[in-house]
Parts: C-alpha cells; sequence; structure tokens
C-alpha cells in the first residue's frame, strides 16, 4: 500500500504496444479508473503506446494496475481506428498571448471557485458574450433557428431516454433534493456531521445534464414534424460533467455554457445542415486570423454497453467533428463539436415525420468558456489589440441585461 | 481466394435481412435506407473479420469501404491479393 500522503509514480507496461492512434482514447480513460490516480503521463516509443506512469496517492498498484489492464483490454485493445482526419485548417499561423491562470486572476478575468468551477469577469467575460453572440447571429440569421432558453436541471428520464446513463456513466451528475417529510426535516436539522446529505434524499428524477440538445428533444418528445421542413433551435445554457481530474484554469469545467444549435429533418438536410454550420464558424474563425482545425473525433464512451462499437463507429461514419485551437505551442484544445445523430434521439423521443418514420438530427455544441480561452490565449487581455468585431460593449451589455446566464 | 461473385453473393445475404425488402443494389447507400443505423457499419466490419477472415487495418477504416455492397465487396477483393 501506498502511503496517501506522498503521491508516488508506478510504471505500467503495456505490452504489446498500442497503435499510436490510440493514445487519446487511453488517456480519457485513466483517470476514471480508479480514484487513486491523480496524474498520468503516457510513454510512447516507436512500437506505439508501450506504458502509462501514474501517480497515485493511495490504493494498491498491483490492484490499479490491473484495472487499468482490464479496461484497456476491453475498450481499447479492439479497436481499429481510421487514420487521422483533419477536414479543415485555418490559414492563420498559430500565434501565443502565453496566458497562464495566474495572469487572468491578476487581470480579473477570471477567479478559480474550486477545481473545475471558475467565475469569468472583465475582458473574458465581454469575449464570452462577443464568441456567444456571434454563433448565435450564425445561427439565426444564416439558419433561420428560433431560440429558446430551457431550465438548468433536466429530467432523468430524458437524459435516460438519450442514452447518456448507459453511454457516460462516468460523467453523470445528479441533482436532488431533501424528500419532503416532517420526520426527515428533523432528522436533517439535527444530523451529525460526518452523515451523507444523501441519506435524507431519495428523489433522482431530475439531473444536471451534460450538455442541451436533450433539452430540445425533451420538448419536442411525441410530435410530428414535416419532412420537407428543417427545424432548427439554439439555445444556450449551463452542462455539467464530473471529470476525475481537471486541468487548471478554464481549459477543462466541471460547470460550463454551451451555445447549442440542434437540427431536426431528413437525413440528409441535418447532415448537410450541420456540415453547412461548420462552415460558416469556420469562416468567421478565419476572418479573426485564428489558428483552428476540424477533426474526425469521438465522445468519451467509457464502462458502456458497447464503447469500441460506439468510438469506432463515430469514427467511421464522421459523425463528429471536433473544432480545436491551440493555447500553447504544444497544446490544443477542443472548443467544439459539430455531430450528426441519425434516427437515435428521433426514436428515443418519438419525433417522427408526419406520415411515419423517425427522424434524424444534428447539433452544434460550443464550449464558451473554452473558445474564450483559444481566444485570449490567442489575442491576449488587452482588448485594443483585438479584432473589431470582438471589441465594442454595446451590443455585450445588451446581451448580458436580456440573459444574464 | 473467393471469387468476386461468391464475396457478393455473400455480402447480399448478410445484408439484405436488416433491409426489410427494401431492394438493394450493388452501389445502395446501405445507410441512407433508413432500416440500418450507424452502428449496422460495426456489424459488418465484424461480419467480414469473422465469416470472411480478413484482418482490417486503419486504412482499411473509410466509410466507402461499408456503405455499399460496391464497397464491401471491393474491400474484400483488395485484402484477399494483399494477402
Amino acid at each position: 500500500m501506498i502511503d496517501r500522503r506522498m503521491p508516488q509514480d508506478v510504471e505500467v507496461p503495456l505490452a504489446p504496444a498500442l497503435p499510436l492512434a490510440l493514445a487519446e482514447e487511453v488517456s480519457r480513460r485513466i483517470l476514471f479508473i480508479d480514484r487513486a490516480i491523480v496524474g498520468f503521463s503516457v510513454s510512447v516509443s516507436a512500437d506505439g503506446v508501450d506504458g502509462v506512469r501514474l501517480t497515485l496517492t493511495d490504493g494498491d498498484p498491483l490492484k490499479i494496475a490491473a484495472k487499468l489492464h482490464r479496461v484497456i483490454d476491453r475498450e481499447v485493445r479492439p479497436l481499429t481506428l481510421p487514420e487521422s482526419q483533419s477536414v479543415w485548417e485555418s490559414s492563420a499561423a498559430p500565434t501565443f498571448a502565453l496566458l497562464d491562470l495566474d495572469i487572468l486572476k491578476s487581470a480579473g478575468a477570471v477567479r478559480m471557485l474550486g477545481t473545475g468551477r471558475a467565475a469569468l469577469g472583465g475582458v473574458a467575460l465581454h469575449l464570452l458574450a462577443k464568441v456567444d453572440e456571434a454563433i448565435r447571429r450564425i445561427a439565426v440569421d444564416s439558419f433561420d433557428a428560433v431560440e429558446f432558453r430551457y431550465p438548468t436541471v433536466i429530467s432523468t428520464d430524458a437524459i435516460s431516454r438519450a442514452g447518456y446513463l448507459d453511454s457516460f456513466p462516468h460523467h453523470v451528475m445528479l441533482a436532488t433534493h431533501i424528500d419532503p417529510d416532517a420526520d426527515v426535516f428533523d432528522g436533517f436539522r439535527t444530523r451529525e456531521e460526518d452523515r451523507s446529505l444523501l441519506d435524507f434524499a431519495s428523489d433522482t428524477s431530475i439531473m444536471l445534464p451534460p450538455t442541451l440538445c436533450y433539452h430540445t428533444f425533451d420538448a419536442r418528445r411525441g410530435e410530428k414534424f414535416d419532412p420537407e421542413t428543417l427545424v432548427v433551435e439554439t439555445c444556450r445554457g449551463k452542462a455539467f460533467r464530473y471529470e476525475s481530474a481537471y486541468a487548471s484554469g478554464l481549459e477543462r469545467l466541471w460547470d460550463f455554457t454551451i451555445r447549442e444549435v440542434v437540427f431536426i429533418g431528413t437525413r440528409e438536410r441535418t447532415t448537410l445542415a450541420r456540415d453547412e454550420f461548420m462552415q460558416a464558424v469556420q469562416a468567421w474563425l478565419e476572418g479573426l486570423g485564428v489558428a483552428a482545425a476540424c477533426t474526425v473525433a469521438s465522445d468519451p464512451f467509457f464502462a458502456g454497453a458497447d464503447p469500441v462499437a460506439q468510438v469506432w463507429t463515430q469514427r467511421l461514419m464522421k459523425l463528429k467533428y471536433e473544432l480545436r485551437l491551440p493555447v500553447a505551442p504544444d497544446r490544443t484544445i477542443a472548443a467544439a463539436s459539430f455531430n450528426v445523430h441519425g434516427d437515435v434521439f428521433g426514436n428515443a423521443f418519438d419525433l417522427r415525420f408526419e406520415g411515419g418514420g423517425s427522424v434524424n438530427s444534428a447539433c452544434v455544441g460550443v464550449g464558451l468558456e473554452r473558445l474564450t480561452f483559444a481566444l485570449l490565449s490567442r489575442f491576449g487581455l488587452d482588448p485594443e489589440k483585438w479584432p473589431s468585431s470582438l471589441r465594442g460593449h454595446e451590443s455585450v451589455t445588451e446581451r448580458i441585461g436580456a440573459d444574464p446566464l | 481466394m473467393m471469387s468476386e461473385e461468391n464475396t457478393r453473393e455473400i455480402v447480399r445475404a448478410f445484408i439484405e435481412p436488416h433491409l426489410q425488402g427494401h431492394a438493394l443494389d450493388d452501389h445502395t447507400d446501405i445507410f441512407a435506407t433508413g432500416y440500418v443505423n450507424s452502428l449496422f457499419a460495426m456489424q459488418l466490419a465484424m461480419f467480414l473479420e469473422r465469416r470472411l477472415s480478413l484482418r482490417l487495418d486503419a486504412p482499411d477504416m473509410h466509410l466507402d469501404n461499408f456503405r455499399t455492397v460496391d464497397g464491401l465487396v471491393g474491400l474484400v477483393i483488395r485484402k484477399q491479393a494483399n494477402d
């Protein structure tokens, strides 16, 4: 056993080595394998990914290594992924203002409230509003999107229908309340300090949403759609994904904001709309002079029914594109995704065409804090040095006033 | 090595039961028929590996190899020729 006060590095060899293309699939799972893992690095040699160095605070290294092998053998080793496919790269060369968290904090742009929880202020808040407005304008002006604003919480039934509980149990965030009962209130008020609050709460019928398109599908559950019409809706709201560890700063948050655009219609029209929206975002970034790329991607399926099939299918069918922007010479972050769902959500939420057949859907999700951070990393904290379309205060003030989320 | 005609027959025999009687041309995009979802691609890959003993590699993972009978037959023929 490891002394829990002294984090210790442990080497776990992977034999045979995994193809380099699977490095990301290994990395995205490690921090969920055991709570004792607080850090890691993946070892790469000419043979591929040949080991993982784990930083452990606790636990039995042999048992943790066995768990790591079990997950990799079951979920990663069987994957034969298509070769990395970049579908677009902007013409701008990467340029960095090299912002770290301390600089953002001292400029009043960020306050960290705890791991994965950040408050934005000052120029960061201004920029986030401008970024959101730019994406919203694409949705409304070019795609005739109708706007909605949803409650933050969502029904567990909606999350379950969407398949999230099966495919992404590691990200699930519950929300509950103290059971409405006089005896429970008495017990709650006089509880011992170390008693779990969950002892007094049994309702799990609502959750915190991991993404926003589920709100749209749930709101339109059971509706009939005209096959000649492409439905486009947009909303902005909070999303929540539990992570075992968070990068410092704005790169990976527990509680973050998404500008979402949802398309409902035929397979052809929803796929085309997804692609055209992606091109519109690319054109906007090109106009800003930002280095960026779109690549074929997959979701972090983990511990679900068949993560191998899900990842493989997403990559092969190009169901998901990811927008990646460099934030440092050696690091890019994903700031948006452009997804087609086929008829998965049409079936799950009973969304049908008049005359029969499940609708298809697609969505675009832009992570506003991440995109803001990427643009701050590119342009710095002085708005005078930003592209003119990101400056200008009136519209931002109006927007913040209208929607203080 | 299996003939192209045999391969085509075996591939069609695997796909057709999933299409609820929908006509299947050799160039029909299986996924556009609406009768199978995207996860059917994985079933196709497993079918190629198990029934036809192919070993699929990263360069084979292109959608055009999986979405039509022609694509699947072409993939099988190419892989068998390279073995």
